[in-house]
């Protein structure tokens, strides 16, 4: 089952590309003091503003850093925003979908209704609200962006969960005594996964673009952070004399947003198998 | 359910002032103001009252238009409001326009096409469109168009040049959102049935799609008509601070810098009635639309 999963995944052409970017990514972020090729915060204002040449492969900006170095080191603010975000919340999501869908009742119409009530506000509105709360910087992004994207998550699970509670295996476990939280563990929650992943890619992009856009608005990175958001906002002043302050973070942002985007949707074609049998 | 969730957004927005870590009348005027003003913004804002109290005074207000004072702009909130969001409205309800004209006939035309040149495009484009920073593309538009060509202003307020490039910044995610719905659901429909019969009469192709399969595959594009308005109006507090609109975005962005709470209570809330009333007309249309939904 696992190795036809795997080989539906490599059918997938979108899959794949979108896999190679976000494994290049990940390896960008890991070894970053390796291949930046000075300090992302070494200033030297003599070469401020150099257009991209051979010493400086993506230019300098107005205090003559490296571009290159900062959106090397820009990939790890933005894949560690975007795991610890997700997994806040999934953390939020997950169990309270879970409780949701398992016991129905009250405690469904409770979270069906803070779901709706997470919905009711554009989620950057929501992500500026909480910074108000918190103040402004990474960690408050990080909380911000989580507990915005908790609605999500929480829906699916809850939609799994009521789908497979009346399934004859739960029903098989129920009957022979095993107790709420182990079906909920090891029944349902394992046969939940698959819709769970791949909002979670298609998540993780989101997540990544909110990151930049609160970064862009100044409420997310500060400085001297190398954060891609914050990049393009100080970059701004210089549009009409040096647009590669600008035109770079954007092209690292659209790339790694792009690859999980391309990779939820071929996960999501890999998971289902109808999908992938079927002339799109 | 709209009534409940809108109370509960009151409640929320009405929170925001309390949830503050620290004391959010010495945030807004200082560590360094007298006793004197403290006390006075303190009882202006109904702070020194039981809780209770402040939120039955603050739906009273509501329900006269009353959002409170603005403590930078010394300005009544409704006011600021009645100023900044027909800018942002009308900048909202553009793009989402445009997103919808440019995305229809895109997702028709991949759906009809499929697993063809100008499907793999049209699909490419919409894949791009939804992983592209919206106000880094403002930034593309601006270089291009207003920099290089001159076609249109760089930034700022005035008549529709003005709203051109910030309308297809902020309408082309948007865009990309529906485009590929549309394709997914008319190719859905497309091997539907009554689909096949409608061919098997002998009707043009054109007329099977526009006539018979149009209309059924529209309902989720309606459904996401909802959505989208609420995150075109996110979008729109970044695409103004790119292209210096001033609309509701800006005030809101300087607000939370300034801890001008009222402000930010307001357009939160404002925001978030728009967003519930936006899905309440997806919902009519929705119903508009398939004759099979009754409410």
């Amino acid at each position: 089952m696992k190795n036809k999963l795997f080989f539906n995944f490599l059918k997938s052409t979108n899959a794949v590309i979108g896999g190679i970017i976000i494994v290049l990514f990940i390896l960008i972020a890991l070894f970053a003091p390796l291949l930046a090729p000075k300090p992302p915060n070494a200033q030297s204002l003599k070469g401020a503003l150099t257009p991209p040449c051979w010493a400086h492969p993506l230019g300098t900006d107005e205090f003559g850093r490296s571009i290159l170095s900062r959106i090397i080191f820009g990939a790890r603010v933005s894949l560690n925003i975007a795991l610890i975000a997700s997994a806040v919340a999934l953390g939020i999501g997950v169990p309270l979908g879970a409780l949701a869908g398992y016991y129905g009742g009250a405690l469904d119409s409770i979270v069906e209704g803070l779901v709706d009530i997470t919905w009711a506000f554009p989620t950057i509105l929501a992500a500026l609200g909480i910074i108000f709360m918190l103040g402004p910087g990474l960690h408050s992004v990080m909380i911000a962006v989580g507990v915005v994207y908790w609605a999500g998550y929480a829906r699916i699970t809850r939609g799994q969960f009521l789908a497979l509670r009346e399934q004859e295996y739960v029903q098989a476990a129920r009957a022979v005594g095993a107790s709420n939280l182990r079906i909920i563990w090891r029944h349902l929650l394992p046969n939940s996964l698959a819709p769970l992943l791949v909002q979670l890619s298609l998540g993780m992009g989101q997540v990544i673009l909110i990151e930049a856009s609160l970064s862009f608005l100044g409420l997310g990175a500060q400085p001297p952070t190398p954060s891609w958001g914050s990049m393009l906002s100080s970059g701004r002043a210089y549009l009409l004399n040096a647009s590669w302050l600008t035109l770079f973070p954007g092209l690292a942002i659209m790339l790694v947003v792009l690859g999980f985007n391309l990779l939820g949707d071929g996960l999501r074609d890999a998971l289902d198998p109808r999908l992938l049998h079927t002339k799109k | 359910m709209m009534f409940p969730v809108l109370l509960a957004v009151t409640i929320i927005v009405f929170s925001i002032i309390h949830l503050i870590p620290g004391d959010p009348v010495r945030l807004a005027l200082g560590e360094m103001s007298s006793q004197q003003a403290y006390d006075h913004m303190r009882s202006e804002l109904g702070l020194d009252k039981p809780l209770y109290i402040q939120y039955f005074s603050f739906l009273t207000r509501l329900f006269h238009l009353d959002l409170g004072r603005s403590i930078i702009y010394r300005e009544d909130v409704t006011k600021l409001l009645a100023a900044k969001l027909p800018n942002t409205l009308m900048l909202t309800g553009s793009a989402l326009i445009l997103s919808y004209a440019l995305a229809i006939p895109l997702g028709i035309l991949a759906a009809v096409k499929r697993n063809t040149i100008i499907d793999y495009i049209s699909m490419g484009i919409a894949i791009t469109g939804v992983s592209v920073p919206s106000f880094w593309l403002g930034f593309l538009l601006i270089s291009l168009f207003a920099i290089q060509l001159h076609w249109f202003p760089i930034a700022g307020y005035g008549g529709i040049k003005y709203l051109v490039l910030p309308a297809i910044t902020l309408g082309f995610g948007g865009a990309a959102l529906v485009a590929r719905m549309m394709r997914s659901s008319l190719l859905e429909v497309i091997n539907q049935d009554y689909i096949v019969t409608a061919k098997a009469k002998g009707l043009r192709y054109w007329t099977v799609i526009t006539k018979h399969a149009l209309r059924n595959a529209l309902i989720p594009i309606v459904t996401l008509l909802g959505l989208q308005v609420g995150w075109l109006i996110g979008g729109a507090v970044v695409i103004e601070i790119v292209f210096l609109r001033p609309g509701v975005g800006r005030l809101i962005v300087n607000s939370i810098y300034m801890r001008d709470f009222p402000v930010v209570q307001g357009v939160t809330l404002i925001l978030a009635i728009t967003v519930i009333l936006g899905n309440l007309l997806a919902d009519i249309l929705y119903a508009v639309i398939d004759p099979k939904v009754r409410y």
